[in-house]
């Protein structure tokens, strides 16, 4: 107590972390352009740096400018928004739900979206352009279902996670029923499945820039909320947080952002759960910086997967969801094990 | 003059049959030091979260200088009132003055940051509580009786009339249970904040607080001033022990001999 009762010297302003996040932030963002601009160079044809740059800049006929511009900026751009759009859902709901394992898969959100997408491409192919409008709706409805179970007076993160479980299996089964006695279509669902950049485009990127861009402006509104709810439902409501509020605005946002990026690229799964994690174990929990780094890790998580993807097993092209989880995983687990360490 | 904190005819319970805490009364003055002590089961944490409105009771009301909880604004509560609950997450890798700042929310606006004479309030609720030194520490490194001083410099930065505390010193070695005790007696002193505290140690209850209410069965069996209640029969009553009780300058010490036979 003697150091209270004499008085401590004037606080240190700054806090040392500031400076370190700063750090982060700005090595994030270079390494998210430098994959970009690595995703543009390779493919079945390289292209030097310095072509895609002119490719990018000059509008021409050459095959350069096709290339670059046409079939990989798209692809490349796309993937970064999903990357985006997972990473953000799946840091906020490892905050509100206060569980490591959550991710945008356990409200429901990829079975609901997949299971509104298997019975477009088994049933009704020919409505095969309804895909991305059926797939959101789908995993809209499936975290509303989630949410609505949930509720006794509240929706306490750990009922929200046991209903996930449980909305869960209904959906993989039901799935799995779908592909079973339609077995002879199946090919076509699986790359859907596993989460494909495949063949996406200008459309698919313009669909789904206002979805993201909507939720991001969502989201850093909720960055302060989020901030309050990571401490505990008690503290955040002893701070005067309108807790349920809170993490229903919050769990709307993450469903939004997960089905429009699921819709589009089909179930990439990795992304949402270990992005929020690694960059959690470099950053900490303060929303201010965990989401910015975790959105743009998210991006660049995807976007070099898809690099590899496409690239290491040319001429045929890998689902970037099952690389993301062949390469994520182990990665994944090395930084676990020396988190718990240190 | 209204109490500070009242709660009339409180009823909880998980099943409307048994209650936990059943016809609860308590007036708390503005400025005193309560300490509301039980044997396990007793309903005496039930209270003290019913008290904060982290609990809402089936029948009765908790009010603050005269309106009820129910009534008002969550965030003007929390500009009055705060607890220190008896667990916090532990996993938060934030600096304690990262933490130490959400204590300002109950004042800011919604979109508000805290900053300008905010960031004063937290540089003195971090001064007060001794975590200066430790401001830019994550909460990770800290020991427990550390994190314990960190969350309670948030309850301060939050400048409440009104402090609720849960057994703060069960996980505490004895000096540091000690150095919690002064350091909350000082804020009662000085700062004249109003102590609604659960405490299992009786000894150090009869030595810090001004008054004791006791209880059993979800309801308030004893209360009165430390040497009021602290009695031979009382511990036989209420605990089931046999106790020798002491006087060390007008304050009861209890020494424990055994349970009471039937």
């Amino acid at each position: 107590m003697a150091t209270v009762l004499s008085g401590e010297s004037a606080l240190e302003a700054r806090n040392p972390r500031y400076t370190r996040n700063g750090i982060f932030l700005i090595a994030g963002i270079a390494l998210l352009l430098l994959v970009v601009l690595v995703g543009l160079m390779t493919g079945s044809i390289s292209i030097p740096a310095r072509e895609v740059w002119t490719a990018l800049i000059h509008s021409s006929d050459s095959e350069a400018r096709q290339i670059v511009w046409n079939l990989r900026l798209p692809r490349v751009l796309t993937g970064l928004l999903a990357g985006v759009c997972l990473a953000i859902a799946g840091a906020f709901l490892q905050g509100v739900f206060r569980n490591p394992l959550a991710d945008p898969g356990i409200i429901g959100v990829s079975s609901g979206g997949g299971l509104a997408a298997v019975i477009i491409m088994i049933l009704f192919p020919a409505q095969i352009a309804y895909l991305p409008v059926s797939a959101f709706l789908g995993a809209l409805v499936a975290a509303a279902v989630v949410y609505g179970l949930s509720w006794k007076g509240g929706a306490s993160p750990l009922r929200l996670i046991l209903a996930g479980v449980a909305v869960n299996s209904l959906l993989g089964a039901a799935m799995t029923t779908l592909m079973i006695l339609n077995s002879e279509k199946v090919q076509a669902v699986l790359p859907w499945m596993s989460g494909s950049l495949n063949g996406r485009s200008w459309p698919h990127f313009e669909t789904l820039l206002p979805y993201t861009a909507i939720g991001i402006i969502a989201s850093v509104f909720l960055v302060k909320q989020a901030n309050l709810l990571v401490l505990g439902d008690d503290a955040a409501k002893l701070l005067g947080s309108r807790v349920e509020i809170g993490r229903l605005l919050i769990i709307l946002v993450s469903t939004f952002l997960a089905g429009a990026a699921i819709s589009i690229v089909g179930m990439v799964g990795f992304v949402g759960l270990v992005v929020p994690h690694i960059v959690r174990l470099l950053v900490g929990n303060d929303y201010r910086i965990f989401l910015p780094l975790a959105a743009i890790g998210g991006g660049i998580l995807v976007v070099a997967a898809d690099t590899a993807a496409r690239s290491w097993f040319d001429p045929i092209e890998f689902p970037v969801g099952i690389l993301l989880a062949l390469l994520g995983a182990p990665f994944f687990l090395y930084l676990l094990r020396r988190g718990l360490k240190g | 003059m209204s109490p500070a904190l009242e709660a009339a005819d409180l009823k909880y319970g998980y099943r409307p049959a048994d209650s936990i805490v059943n016809g609860f009364n308590l007036q708390v003055s503005e400025g005193e030091w309560l300490g509301i002590v039980g044997p396990n089961g007793s309903g005496k944490s039930t209270v003290l979260r019913m008290l904060a409105r982290l609990a809402s009771p089936q029948r009765g009301t908790v009010s603050m200088d005269g309106r009820t909880l129910a009534g008002m604004d969550s965030k003007a509560i929390a500009r009055n009132m705060t607890m220190l609950t008896q667990t916090q997450e532990h996993s938060l890798d934030i600096t304690v003055r990262e933490l130490v700042r959400r204590g300002r929310n109950p004042h800011l606006k919604w979109f508000e940051e805290s900053r300008g004479k905010h960031e004063e309030v937290v540089d003195w609720a971090l001064q007060v509580t001794s975590m200066g030194k430790l401001q830019h520490r994550s909460l990770l490194e800290l020991s427990g009786g550390e994190r314990q001083r960190a969350w309670l410099a948030m309850c301060m930065a939050q400048t409440p009339r009104i402090l609720l505390l849960d057994e703060p010193t069960t996980y505490l070695d004895i000096a540091h249970q000690l150095e919690l005790m002064e350091l909350i007696r000082r804020l009662n002193r000085e700062q004249g904040i109003t102590v609604v505290m659960v405490l299992h140690d009786l000894n150090q209850a009869a030595r810090y607080c001004n008054r004791i209410v006791a209880m059993k069965q979800g309801t308030i069996v004893r209360a009165g001033n430390p040497s009021e209640v602290f009695r031979v029969e009382f511990f036989r009553e209420v605990f089931g022990i046999e106790a020798k009780v002491h006087n060390d300058d007008g304050v009861p010490v209890y020494l424990p001999c055994g349970v009471v036979k039937e």
